[in-house]
């Protein structure tokens, strides 16, 4: 119970504060607010632009993801194209690479100016440029990218639980291929599909990086770069940002819930909990191109972006035609030399290392607390820690701004903020992965102990932890990784003496070289590989001297 | 090995606002094996939780030889691993991360015996359910029916007092069944313990039991031997769920009755004797349960008082082990079984006949 009344200050607490600022009509610096009203939210009238940015970018950014996620779940969860397994966990690799690390790579691939493109271009004697990467279109293809990975898992996961029989049975009564696709397969997916969609949707509108790096150098700005900008400007317009926020989170919350609805109505037939072998349908020479699509779209949402960060990580002045005498490693020398990107990646690291640890621990004790206890109020526990998928993380990180800005002990501008931080906006990714473990861990197994006599301290040590260590690994790693990488809310919430490498990327991009940013974004993934190798060397070698 | 009896009275158990079990009172003797029979949803599994500890009941009271292990009041709850019961699970809830000798050996382990009698005791466990060989196997690599009687030995290692099983047998194919029945029956008369059993197959319920619990909708409907419960149905569901049952309509004729036998009309006007199982209705309309087994056909006359009754074959279905007749009789159709392959062929007219023993009015 104290556990769970944890979590629920942990998510209330600052959204009460983002609300209350909302409502802020006085002095916008002034703490507690000297007047209520609903002034704010009037005068987002002048605003109207930026919410019409923010839709235009996430309706591009999830249309295209869509589609990029159903062609690729069809073509790899029910055609037999070569490779199939293995392109099926490549898959997961958009994930790794992140929007901000696309972003710079894609600002510098197509950037009008010295886009690499545009460069080729003007030197094949085309004039101004060919593609345009800092314009709504660009924002939402760089997003569309990495969130088409996160729609291929779920619009594949539909498309695998679909009884192969039905489309059998369609043919056995005698209609041809094309006709069972678009009488059968395609009204059995859509509910999947169109959850899928909600839900990248709503990804979209809270998503930050993307448009951060490639909307402000022409001034174009989604609802969270504009909260960005409003908090951190001379002087800071908190109130206004709040509003935006809260109308925001109130949007992303409504989709967030439609997708709820769809996903528990809308599945009836596909999902039936039996497990299918999906059936893989013999395309013929047709395999080649699908080959193809996915071949090609692994190179713009990895390959391409890695290799043009590298690339312009060794260069004195990035150009798209390589010269000898610009490969330097002196980017690289002037990062590690740079107290602020030591200290920067060394406070993440240590944050990731402590957020996954006690965060494993918070998170597996509450999905043990909710799909395991039986306790009254569980299921409002449930809603309550995944309440943050539903924010911005932005957004939350704002509302903490100001909730741990009057808290008694000191916290506000420490790694410890951070913490609190990082492991709020991470519940519902924690509890996922570990409860996703627990239901499939069936509850006679540790009935079956307790019948045998164990206590309940003996049946967690002997039964319970050692079935769920796959899953509590797994999470580690998921929130170490996050955590390294965290942007939205660490910008918003770092002090000055306690930075993190993230924003501190950012910063470089907008006031240092190309290429000393490329250069830290590298060593920041380095960083994170290298952690997690050390780990599990540690890790194993641990278990090894245990087991002897 | 110490035999406790089990005595439960008035259970209640809710789950959320749904009454799952509505006041259930039996007991079973010390080292009796009884089986909660009922389909599925009749609060069987329920009770049975409920006597491990694994359910906590809204009201009632168990007590486990003598001592009351739950009671609402005064409150006393006695946490399911403090109960010395054991149990089968359904699923047998093997431990993957386990060797099936490491999986037995738990209930030892958590009793902190000494190793060596551990080992001896496994080997001794391992070896009455013919797994002597498998014991380093990891037992996550184990068929079902091994999985089954890993799951038996881990439950009865320890010399628990009671053993509880939670449709142990319903995951095997057909013939594994059958065969596990077998041995189960034969270990239950070896180890000389209390079992409770929970199953909804009624020939399991017959090959095992001293004593069948037949439940529906969480309240008892007839406690019996066996025999009783199949040939004494009290009601149309026992008769109905038990077993292929004929139901005969009729009046009672209570000016014919003698000798103790009960006698309806039906509405064709045919007589049927039978016996009274419990108590006897009072109104006029009244049901009489046959078995299809206990009814005979002959082309001859037997040479009985009562009940007998010219018919004839309507149809005959071969089923191996028996053949199963529909007669025309009486302005409706009666389900007969014979085991014997009696030249009889659809068309026959026949007389059909039954023990009013086999014959029983239904208390509803």
């Amino acid at each position: 119970m104290l556990v769970g009344g944890l979590a629920a200050v942990l998510v209330l607490y600052p959204i009460a504060y983002l609300v209350q600022a909302s409502l802020s009509v006085g002095d916008p610096q002034a703490r507690p607010p000297e007047a209520y009203g609903l002034d704010n939210y009037a005068g987002l009238g002048r605003y109207a632009h930026i919410f019409g940015n923010t839709l235009l970018v996430a309706a591009l950014a999830t249309a295209l993801a869509v589609v990029v996620g159903f062609t690729m779940g069809w073509i790899l969860s029910r055609t037999n194209v070569p490779g199939r397994a293995a392109f099926e966990q490549l898959m997961a690799l958009p994930y790794y690479v992140t929007p901000l690390m696309g972003a710079l790579a894609w600002a510098l691939i197509a950037s009008p100016s010295s886009g690499f493109v545009n460069q080729i271009w003007r030197a094949l004697g085309g004039d101004g440029h060919l593609v345009d990467i800092n314009t709504p279109w660009g924002i939402a293809w760089v997003m569309a990218l990495f969130e088409g990975s996160v729609a291929f898992v779920m619009i594949g996961a539909v498309m695998k639980s679909m009884d192969p029989a039905m489309e059998e049975a369609s043919q056995v009564l005698g209609a041809g291929r094309a006709r069972t696709m678009l009488r059968i397969t395609l009204p059995l997916v859509l509910p999947g599909v169109l959850g899928a969609a909600v839900f990248v949707f709503a990804e979209m509108l809270g998503s930050f990086s993307a448009a951060l790096v490639l909307g402000l150098p022409n001034r174009f700005y989604v609802v969270t770069t504009a909260m960005y900008q409003l908090v951190s400007q001379y002087p800071p317009r908190f109130p206004t940002a709040a509003a935006m926020g809260v109308s925001l989170f109130a949007v992303m919350f409504a989709m967030v819930w439609i997708y709820r609805r769809i996903v528990s109505a809308g599945t009836y037939v596909t999902i039936t909990g039996k497990a299918f072998r999906p059936r893989a349908m013999d395309v013929g020479s047709l395999r080649w191109p699908f080959l193809g699509v996915c071949v090609a779209y692994l190179t713009v949402a990895v390959i391409l972006p890695v290799l043009t960060v590298t690339y312009a990580s060794f260069q004195h002045l990035t150009s798209a035609f390589p010269r000898a005498a610009n490969f330097t490693l002196v980017n690289y020398q002037t990062a590690l030399a740079l107290d602020a990107v030591r200290s920067a990646l060394g406070n993440s690291l240590l944050l990731g290392l402590a957020t996954a640890s006690v965060g494993v621990l918070l998170m597996g004790f509450l999905s043990w607390l909710i799909y395991r206890s039986r306790l009254p109020g569980a299921g409002v526990i449930e809603y309550l820690v995944m309440f943050p998928q539903a924010v911005p993380r932005l957004v939350f990180a704002f509302g903490m701004l100001w909730a741990w800005l009057i808290f008694p002990i000191p916290i506000y501008g420490t790694l410890w903020l951070l913490l609190i931080a990082y492991l709020t906006v991470f519940l519902p990714l924690g509890l996922r992965t570990i409860s996703g473990v627990i239901l499939q861990i069936d509850r006679s197994l540790e009935e079956s102990a307790q019948m045998c006599g164990a206590t309940w301290g003996y049946r967690l040590r002997t039964v319970t932890m050692p079935l769920l260590k796959p899953g509590l690994i797994a999470a580690w790693l998921l929130l170490f990784i996050a955590s390294v990488r965290e942007l939205g809310a660490s910008i918003l919430l770092m002090g000055p003496k306690a930075k993190v490498i993230t924003p501190a990327i950012v910063e470089s991009w907008f006031s240092t070289s190309t290429e000393l940013t490329a250069a830290m974004a590298l060593l920041q993934t380095l960083a994170v590989v290298a952690a997690l190798v050390l780990l599990f060397a540690v890790a194993r070698r641990a278990v090894q001297q245990g087991g002897e | 090995m110490a035999r406790a009896s089990i005595e439960v009275r008035d259970l209640v158990v809710r789950y959320g606002g749904v009454v799952a079990v509505r006041g259930v009172t039996f007991t079973v003797g010390a080292g009796e094996h009884l089986t909660l029979l009922g389909p599925s949803g009749c609060g069987k599994t329920t009770t049975l939780r409920a006597i491990a500890g694994l359910e906590k009941p809204a009201s009632g009271e168990i007590r486990i030889g003598g001592a009351p292990v739950f009671s609402s009041s005064p409150a006393v709850n006695v946490p399911a691993e403090r109960r010395g019961l054991s149990m089968v699970f359904q699923s047998y809830a093997i431990w993957p991360h386990m060797s099936v000798f490491d999986n037995v050996a738990y209930g030892l382990r958590v009793r902190k015996r000494p190793e060596a009698e551990v080992t001896a005791r496994v080997r001794e466990a391992l070896d009455l359910v013919q797994l002597s060989e498998l014991g380093a196997r990891s037992a996550s690599k184990l068929s079902g029916g091994q999985q089954q009687r890993v799951a038996l030995a881990r439950a009865f290692v320890f010399s628990p007092s009671v053993l509880l099983f939670d449709e142990p047998l319903s995951n095997l194919d057909a013939k594994l069944r059958a065969e596990m029945r077998v041995e189960l029956k034969e270990l239950q008369r070896r180890l000389d313990i209390t079992s409770v059993y929970v199953t909804h197959d009624l020939e399991e319920a017959l090959a095992i039991s001293d004593r069948i619990v037949v439940m529906r909708d969480g309240a008892i409907e007839q406690i019996g031997s066996p025999g009783e419960i199949y040939d004494r149905p009290r009601n149309t569901f026992v008769a109905d769920f038990v077993g292929s049952a004929n139901l005969i309509r009729g009046r009672r004729r209570a000016d014919l009755e003698r000798d103790g036998l009960v006698v309806i009309q039906t509405q064709g006007g045919a007589l049927v004797h039978g016996t009274a199982s419990g108590g006897r209705p009072q109104g006029d309309d009244t049901l009489m349960a046959v078995r299809t087994v206990r009814l005979r056909l002959e082309r001859a006359r037997p040479a009985t008082q009562v009940n007998v009754w010219p018919a004839r074959i309507r149809r005959r279905v071969f089923q191996g082990d028996f053949t199963q007749y529909h007669v025309d009789w009486d302005g409706r159709v009666l389900v007969v079984r014979l085991a014997t392959a009696e030249p009889l062929v659809e068309g026959d007219e026949v007389f059909v006949s039954a023990d009013p023993r086999y014959c029983v009015l239904l208390e509803e």
